[in-house]
């Protein structure tokens, strides 16, 4: 099983910016990155920066994947999981979600963040995580087996 | 018979109409003709059948090459093809004839990286921000001598978020709307050929037993209101004036012909304007669409009754 390490610092900076594109009204995402083969989260990059269109529509509809993938290969990073946030409470998958992986291989980590990221402090916790088993099959980790760590640093 | 001649450098194949007894060397003089006055190059040029890496003898006909009418081949002096894919930071790297199609690669890239057929159907491969068409040939891409190209494994539209189709499933499925159903107030109409979510269609009965159709739109559902026409399901349009239930004051009202292709309710989306909402919200403050609670129930209800005075 894969976990995440990300620092505080990070953390903050990626629930900021969900909370500032998604402005309460529309849903946002983007991509916690590593170094290969790595579990440290030193990168987030938001879906925004590769599609400016990505939520217009008030949901996630990511015209960037080519680009993004470009820049991956240029910065030499890889997709550690990947984030975006639903409108309430309810952080279950949607029928998209599960037929649309951002990353199609097997294991990839998808986080759905609750009530557009409005509050002032979401923690790791208050997300659902999900495990990508192929064939659109997802697996949501249970909290004793929750992946993100948070560090100081 | 016609064949389809695919060179180095250049995304547009050709037409080439040819006779069995056609010389392989004759395509090569007529589709790499700047390079036959100079009959160094024009050994060098070779060609190659769609996804064979084995090159043709030039002293062959069409016909003893097995060519056959529809067949797609490549002219060219790129004999292998240096192919890099990246694919969510990974990379995979090989070397292809260079009449591989872009369809093979593919599959070669998704065995790679170990992506299932289901999730791999709706990648693509990119190529200077392009889709490239699954026909071309990967020589076309390159040119000699680099006969070297970098593509992109990735979808074209990757949709999250959107959980309207699942709350809308859990609405349909309450014990209102299937017990309104039950009784033959409302129904579902062919939704499982029809049309695509977001949009749905529902029939309502009449006081006169007369089945109306309405065609929804479930656009950011439940968080925004649905909106519903009166559709005439055999013309596939909305219905016509004529043929609308307008016996009374509130159903003139509400099924009227205005200039927005909608029923007039506070609870539909495209009814309820900022110009409206003052009159509705104190008129009719029961009817305005509340996205903490109401469901599509509370439109289809009204309209039945407003069908069953």
């Amino acid at each position: 099983m894969r976990t995440i390490s990300i620092s505080i610092g990070l953390w903050f900076k990626l629930m900021k910016g969900l909370r500032r594109r998604g402005e309460g009204i529309r849903e946002s995402g983007g991509f916690l990155l590593c170094s290969p083969g790595k579990n440290k989260v030193v990168k987030i990059v938001f879906y925004d920066q590769f599609d400016r269109s990505v939520s217009e529509s008030g949901i996630i509809q990511f015209k960037g994947a080519a680009t993004f993938f470009e820049y991956l290969a240029k910065e030499k990073l890889e997709v550690l999981a990947d984030i975006h946030t639903h409108p309430t409470q309810n952080t279950r998958q949607s029928d998209s979600d599960m037929k649309h992986p951002m990353v199609r291989i097997k294991g990839h980590i998808a986080i759905i963040a609750p009530n557009y990221a409005k509050d002032l402090f979401i923690s790791p916790k208050q997300c659902s995580v999900y495990e990508y088993m192929g064939n659109f099959d997802w697996e949501k980790f249970q909290i004793s087996k929750f992946p993100i760590r948070l560090n100081l640093i | 018979m016609k064949v389809f001649v695919h060179i180095n450098n250049s995304l547009q194949f050709r037409t080439a109409e040819v006779n069995a007894d056609h010389k392989i060397g004759h395509l090569v003089k007529e589709f790499v003709p700047e390079m036959s006055h100079n009959q160094d190059f024009l050994e060098d040029v070779e060609v190659y059948l769609e996804n064979q890496d084995d090159d043709f003898d030039k002293g062959i006909s069409v016909q003893e090459a097995g060519i056959k009418h529809g067949d797609h081949i490549f002219v060219g002096r790129c004999k292998k093809i240096s192919v890099t894919i990246i694919y969510a930071g990974k990379t995979f790297a090989t070397s292809v004839g260079p009449a591989t199609t872009t369809k093979k690669l593919k599959k070669l890239a998704i065995e790679f990286f170990e992506i299932d057929e289901v999730g791999g159907a709706e990648l693509m491969l990119w190529f200077k921000k392009e889709v490239l068409d699954l026909r071309q040939l990967v020589g076309s891409l390159t040119d000699y001598p680099s006969c070297g190209v970098s593509l992109v494994l990735a979808s074209k539209n990757d949709v999250n978020g959107d959980l309207s189709h699942d709350l809308f499933q859990d609405h349909l499925n309450s014990p209102e709307y299937q017990s309104g159903e039950i009784e033959g107030r409302w129904g579902t109409i062919n939704n499982e050929n029809g049309p695509s979510w977001p949009v749905f269609f529902f029939w309502v009965i009449s006081s006169t037993d007369e089945k109306f159709s309405f065609k929804f739109d479930f656009t950011g559902y439940p968080n925004d209101p649905p909106t519903g026409v009166l559709w005439d399901i055999e013309n596939n349009s909305v219905l016509a004036q004529n043929k609308r239930p307008l016996k009374t004051k509130r159903a003139s009202q509400v099924f009227k012909v205005w200039g927005i292709e909608c029923n007039y309710l506070p609870c539909d989306r495209l009814a309820f304007d900022p110009g409206h909402a003052a009159g509705w919200t104190v008129q009719h403050p029961d009817l305005i669409w509340n996205s903490q609670t109401d469901t599509f129930f509370k439109y289809l209800n009204e309209i039945h009754q407003i069908l069953n005075p």
